[in-house]
């Protein structure tokens, strides 16, 4: 199993322990109006339920965090006791909505899941994304699966010929159609998965569909900025609605079908009359493209979500009031709106939007959508310090500082919030050793450490690995120097796709996650992280030379060819130097090696100095940091030695 | 195509060796070289037979015709001596532009003797230069390339004059003041001096520039042929010319055209456009000195040539970037009105065109392709434009139609699955839609058919060649369905690759001689006074001097072909050339290729024309 699989790559995300707010867009809502929540489905993983009640000052309820990427769908069923969400983590996973965990997670999807559709009274949820593949699950199978009972049928509908971006049933489920870029309308009958009709007119991607009760008509959203109505009936384009000037992602269909609300791409959501077009009205004009709307439960209001974090409740004008010509004079008109004011506000936080790697490859420097600066260690997977809202550039280059260390690690922002992928194998994940003293670790001379290898013990401390024994016995736990926050999200997926698992670092102890771990947890990570088998150095063959300023007695101008680790400093080539060319030959004669510090009080650094491309370099340089800034060469790194003082 | 040029040739060359079918008509061309012995015979197709589609009938006297002419061939080539020719006795007069399509009443004018008072002049074959010789009969009839390359020669000829003369005087100037302080001893003799400006200017001239004069030169050569042969009133075809002075020049210029091998007409006619776009750049920056100096002169020393409407004073990148922005501004004000006729008066567009060292090959050859990518998830588009010279179309698989061009162009395409798009406002992988469109096509288009794409074996599948094509430019692909685009394309020429290699077979060039005395010369005549009265400009006096006379362009008594009474179709197969008839045309274009080393259109030459 093991050969077989993809590689297998680490990665954690650094955050605070509760996010109380989106940090990244809202895909979808959800109400739940006996309990009077709303369930709001974020790009950054996090499905956050919210208090709709008026009045109250702090609506945060809960998160349900399992997804590791956009959520981009949700559905709450079951009366509100469960909830099924689509992730860009190509899973679809089933919750328990009140108490918010996961209960399962459905693996059969292959790409982005992009979309849900749910048939209330058969409690039926078909999900589908950019695999092409719709999948139809029966709720109730899917609540009752357990640890042991963890299989369960599906039915799938084929035949779409592309990515498949919107979905949408009926409540008695007698019909479902799905929009992709193929820019058709595919209808099924859900009940015998047989394929009823294309329905051919948009001229883009749709990204929005409802369907009626009966399932007799359908509105369609489209990339191409128009709203499609359709006679499933007569399987024609009934009316076609030209009320935005750029592309609709979002519809909602009032109760009995006579009007839709729209949003999309111009920000505007609009409310426009089924039968009579002309009467339309903007309901009010957001900050950000609509990615969904929500009824309240009283369907006076609907909760509009965007691409930015917020969450805004806003009244729509009555139904009967359309026509009227106060507001639809003139469509593109934004000082036309309905309303200016949102009823309500869920305030979203700041998405991360910039980062930059400082040189030492520990900390990073990010700037969000706020313009506001922190620093992160990754090392310790937290936050040094907030800056506020500081010159980004120049607090980089404030840092900047001639070092270089390899890149061991990627960063990710596409949540919102800091992803760090480690180096996919034990090359690159260890390829960072630095002095620990420099690290700020210890005050030890001449300790070396691996960034990539205290990271990963540091994450897995908390794993009771059964190889967790040293010679003496003895438990040998995390990496002696500093631990990470328990909160911190570890996930493990193939290189470049699907998540294998996601764990909390502080949950790692319990014996399924244990278990789990032991499947997931690749060889060479558990080499270094449990069984603490120090990672290889990396080697930097260099060249050492005399320098033409310096006339050698002896025939030294032939080439020596060395190999040393990359991370030694200076000082030790220069003390290579004293001993072995310079010191040997010329100053103690043939007992040099034994007492050559003895009978020189001076440091190497003294006696010899180092050049590289004839720049006299520091002591306490490194090697692979010569070489990166002032060789500026991958290959033949040549450096001089001088003597200063016999 | 580089990836063309990268196929290795047999050892043991293989000579153009082959018998061909050249039409249904029965008008077989059977050629042997290098066998001195095999008597050559050529069978002209009569044209009068065309319509009924029968076997051509010969008539005696063409048989004799093509017999002598097949019999001087064999005489040793001589140069053509360059003579410029001093008058022009004849004038022919102009037949009416033949429709391309369908049937024409003077098709019945060729054949018979009267074919021989508009003689044509031809190229000889050099050892496996086809391709050479298809490129430069299609250039030839190329709409105006001779024309602007005459005026290209003779600008860069003018200003080294000017700028020689300069060097003479600003050195002896030296002489008096800088020099004899510095290294006083020496004396410089007039001579020193002639021969110093000498070395400077043939320095300076590179091998591109005389690549560029070589082909001119060319040019010049067959008009003579031609006119030498009108004059000499013999019943004789003009002798085949040898352009072995511009191969020379131009494997000067390439390595890549050295050896007798056979090579790509593509590749070559890049190259040619290369070195005349070099040429352009040199003389426009050496234009620019001139003036610079002209000025200097003219103020007294050290004072800044104020004068020069403020391009003066930049360096070169400057002075071509203000004016490519000039250009730029020109194309944003035809987007927007494409029907509408130009103001008469000022005309920037022409004043660049007369501009010495105006780049007319970016002009006529190059569009503007623009690759559009949305994320199918923010849907917001990123853009980026640049200049095209020729279109790659493949050869589909499927039953072209007339529309298959323009769907090749303009493509669009999906990135998914495992080839997602990194999407920077997204921060992530996503779907994305990648669009090629032209916001630009050039006034003359190349079409490049992949026949040799992927391995080594030539696609000889027959995609139609459409005589007409509506333009699929972004502003005319944008007009609704009902309205027809702005401007449409009028196939000119064809180059067809016979063989199954590129590096081995056979090159024939197909090219409309349309005349091109009517062309409309901006830079002299053509009555058009106001533009050089108007121009106080130190280039106009400098570049109209002479004063235009009244017959016009120079260029059409110097090297452009020869008007011949009507426009029609030749067929260019090295020393033989020969009119056809569009019938004969559009037979050749439709046949469906039965062998595998049969003829097939590879290189597509049309031209720009305003609908209406």
């Amino acid at each position: 199993m093991a050969t077989m699989r993809k590689k297998t790559q680490v990665s954690f995300v650094i955050r605070d322990e509760e996010e109380r707010r989106h940090k990244n867009g809202v895909s979808s809502l959800q109400l739940d109006p006996i309990q009077g929540r709303l369930y709001s489905a974020g790009r950054d993983g996090i499905i956050r339920v919210w208090h709709t009640g008026g009045g109250t000052q702090d609506r945060y309820i809960q998160s349900m965090e399992h997804h590791t990427d956009w959520v981009n769908d949700i559905v709450l069923c079951c009366g509100g006791k469960n909830l099924i969400s689509a992730s860009s983590d190509t899973t679809v996973k089933v919750w328990n909505a009140p108490k918010g965990f996961c209960m399962s997670t459905l693996r059969t999807h292959k790409d982005y899941v992009r979309t849900l559709a749910y048939a209330k009274d058969k409690e039926q949820v078909a999900s589908a994304g950019l695999d092409r593949a719709i999948f139809l699950w029966d709720v109730n199978t899917l609540t009752a699966l357990t640890a042991s009972n963890n299989t369960v049928t599906t039915s799938s509908l084929v035949g779409n010929k592309e990515s498949i971006y919107s979905l949408a049933m009926n409540p008695p489920g007698t019909i479902l159609v799905s929009g992709s870029t193929e820019k058709v309308l595919r209808v099924w009958d859900p009940r015998n998965c047989s394929r009823l009709m294309k329905l051919k007119g948009h001229a883009d991607n749709v990204k929005a569909l409802v369907v009626s009760r009966d399932g007799s008509q359908c509105v369609s959203g489209s990339s191409d900025g128009t709203i499609k109505l359709w006679s499933l009936s007569q399987q024609r384009c009934v009316s076609t609605i030209r009320v935005h000037s750029e592309a609709v992602w979002a519809l909602l269909a009032t109760e009995n079908f006579t009007h839709i609300i729209s949003g999309g791409r111009d920000r505007l959501v609009i409310i426009t009359e089924l039968r009579d077009p002309d009467n339309f009205m903007i309901v009010c004009e957001e900050t950000a493209p609509i990615l969904k709307l929500c009824f309240t439960a009283d369907q006076q209001s609907v909760w509009v979500a965007t691409s930015d974090s917020d969450i805004r409740c806003w009244k729509l004008p009555p139904l009967n009031s359309l026509h009227s010509d106060m507001y639809n004079q003139n469509n593109y008109n934004t000082n036309n709106v309905y309303q200016t004011q949102p009823q309500h506000h869920i305030a979203g936080g700041r998405a991360i939007k910039h980062y930059t790697v400082l040189n030492g490859k520990r900390h990073i420097l990010t700037k969000d959508t706020a313009n506001n600066v922190v620093l992160y260690d990754v090392l310790k997977a937290c936050k040094v310090e907030d800056l506020g809202e500081v010159d980004y550039e120049e607090e980089v280059k404030k840092r900047f500082k001639m070092i270089y260390v390899p890149n061991w690690f990627n960063v990710d922002l596409k949540t919102g919030m800091l992803t760090i992928h480690l180096g996919q194998d034990e090359t690159d994940c260890f390829s960072a050793w630095v002095s620990a003293k420099e690290a700020g670790l210890t005050t030890e001379m001449d300790q070396k450490v691996n960034f990539g290898a205290l990271l990963l013990q540091a994450l897995l401390e908390h794993w009771s690995h059964p190889n967790r024994v040293n010679e003496g016995g003895q438990k040998v736990i995390g990496n002696n120097f500093f631990n990470v926050p328990l909160h911190t999200p570890l996930i493990f997926s193939e290189v470049g796709g699907r998540t294998l698992y996601r764990l909390q670092v502080g949950d790692a102890g319990g014996e399924t996650e244990s278990n789990l771990l032991m499947e997931t947890v690749p060889s060479w990570v558990v080499d270094v992280a449990i069984e603490m088998a120090a990672p290889k150095l990396n080697k930097l063959p260099f060249y050492l030379l005399p320098h033409s300023s310096c006339q050698s007695k002896q025939d030294r101008q032939k080439k020596d060819r060395l190999v040393a680790n990359d991370f030694i400093q200076c000082r030790k080539v220069a003390e290579h130097v004293v001993e072995k060319i310079v010191g040997g030959g010329d100053v103690n004669g043939a007992s040099a090696g034994k007492n050559s510090e003895d009978s020189v009080n001076d440091s190497p650094e003294e006696r010899v100095e180092l050049l590289c491309c004839d720049q006299v370099l520091d002591p306490n340089m490194d090697l692979r940091t010569v070489r990166h800034f002032i060789w500026k060469s991958s290959v033949e790194f040549t450096l001089h030695y001088r003597v200063l003082k016999q | 195509m580089p990836v063309n040029s990268l196929l290795e040739n047999k050892k043991g060359v293989e000579k153009p060796k082959l018998s061909l079918s050249l039409n249904r008509n029965n008008a077989s061309n059977l050629r042997k070289e290098n066998k001195p012995a095999s008597l050559k015979i050529f069978i002209w197709p009569d044209s009068k037979n065309n319509k009924e589609n029968k076997p051509a009938k010969r008539s005696l006297k063409d048989t004799y015709n093509n017999t002598l002419q097949a019999a001087k061939k064999l005489k040793p080539l001589t140069d053509v001596p360059k003579v410029q020719e001093c008058e022009l006795v004849v004038e022919v007069p102009l037949g009416n532009f033949a429709m391309l399509n369908g049937h024409h009443p003077s098709d019945n004018q060729y054949g018979g003797s009267a074919q021989w008072k508009a003689p044509i002049a031809t190229l000889s074959n050099l050892g496996n230069t086809c391709f050479l010789n298809s490129v430069l009969y299609t250039l030839r009839y190329a709409p105006q390339f001779v024309h602007n390359l005459h005026h290209l020669v003779s600008d860069l000829s003018r200003v080294e004059q000017k700028l020689g003369s300069i060097r003479l005087k600003s050195s002896s100037l030296g002489r008096s003041a800088a020099g004899l302080a510095a290294s006083g001893t020496r004396s410089w003799s007039s001579k020193d001096l002639l021969s110093l400006g000498q070395a400077d200017t043939s320095a300076t001239k590179s091998k591109i520039q005389i690549a560029t004069e070589k082909l001119h030169e060319t040019y010049l050569s067959l008009r003579v042929a031609e006119s030498k042969c009108l004059h000499s009133g013999a019943d004789a075809a003009p002798e085949p010319y040898a352009a072995d002075s511009f191969l020379a020049a131009l494997r000067e210029v390439n390595s890549t055209f050295e050896g007798n091998r056979q090579q790509d007409a593509h590749e070559l006619l890049v190259c040619i456009l290369d070195s005349i776009r070099e040429t352009c750049r040199a003389l426009s920056a050496r234009a620019l000195r001139l003036q610079l100096q002209e000025n200097g002169d003219s103020n007294g020393i050290g004072r800044q040539p104020t004068l020069v409407d403020g391009d003066g004073g930049k360096t070169l990148g400057n002075f071509r970037k203000s004016w490519k922005k000039r250009k730029e501004v020109k194309v944003n004000e035809k987007r927007n009105s494409p029907s509408e006729e130009r103001p008469p008066s000022p005309d920037p567009e022409k004043d660049e065109r007369a501009r010495p060292g105006w780049d007319f090959v970016a002009d006529d050859f190059e569009g503007t392709m623009v690759v559009r990518t949305m994320c199918l998830e923010c849907e917001a588009v990123t853009e980026k434009a640049q200049a095209v010279c020729e279109l790659c179309v493949p050869v589909s698989d499927e039953d072209a139609t007339d529309e298959s061009f323009r769907s090749a162009c303009l493509s669009s395409e999906y990135l998914r699955d495992q080839n997602k798009y990194w999407c920077e406002r997204c921060l992530r992988y996503n779907e994305a839609r990648r669009s090629v469109a032209y916001s630009r096509l050039p006034r003359l288009l190349v079409l490049q058919l992949k026949r040799f794409s992927g391995g080594m074996e030539k696609i000889t599948r027959h995609a139609p060649t459409p005589l007409l094509m509506p333009c699929f430019c972004e502003p005319c692909a944008r007009r609704a369905p009902d309205q027809e685009p702005a401007h449409k394309y009028i196939l000119w020429a064809v180059i067809m690759h016979l063989g199954q290699t590129l590096t081995g077979g056979h090159y024939v060039a197909y090219a409309r001689d349309s005349s091109q005395a009517d062309t409309k010369c901006e830079r002299e005549g053509g009555g058009d006074a106001s533009a050089a009265n108007s121009g106080s400009s130190f280039m106009r006096t400098l570049f109209n001097r002479p004063r235009p006379s009244p017959a016009g362009c120079t260029a059409n008594e110097c090297c452009v072909p020869r008007p011949r009474p009507e426009a029609c179709w030749l067929a260019c197969d090295d020393d033989l050339v020969k009119p056809i008839s569009n019938e004969e045309f559009e037979d050749l274009l439709s046949a469906e290729p039965k062998m595998r080393s049969a003829a097939t259109p590879y290189l597509l030459f049309y031209v720009k024309s305003e609908v209406g």
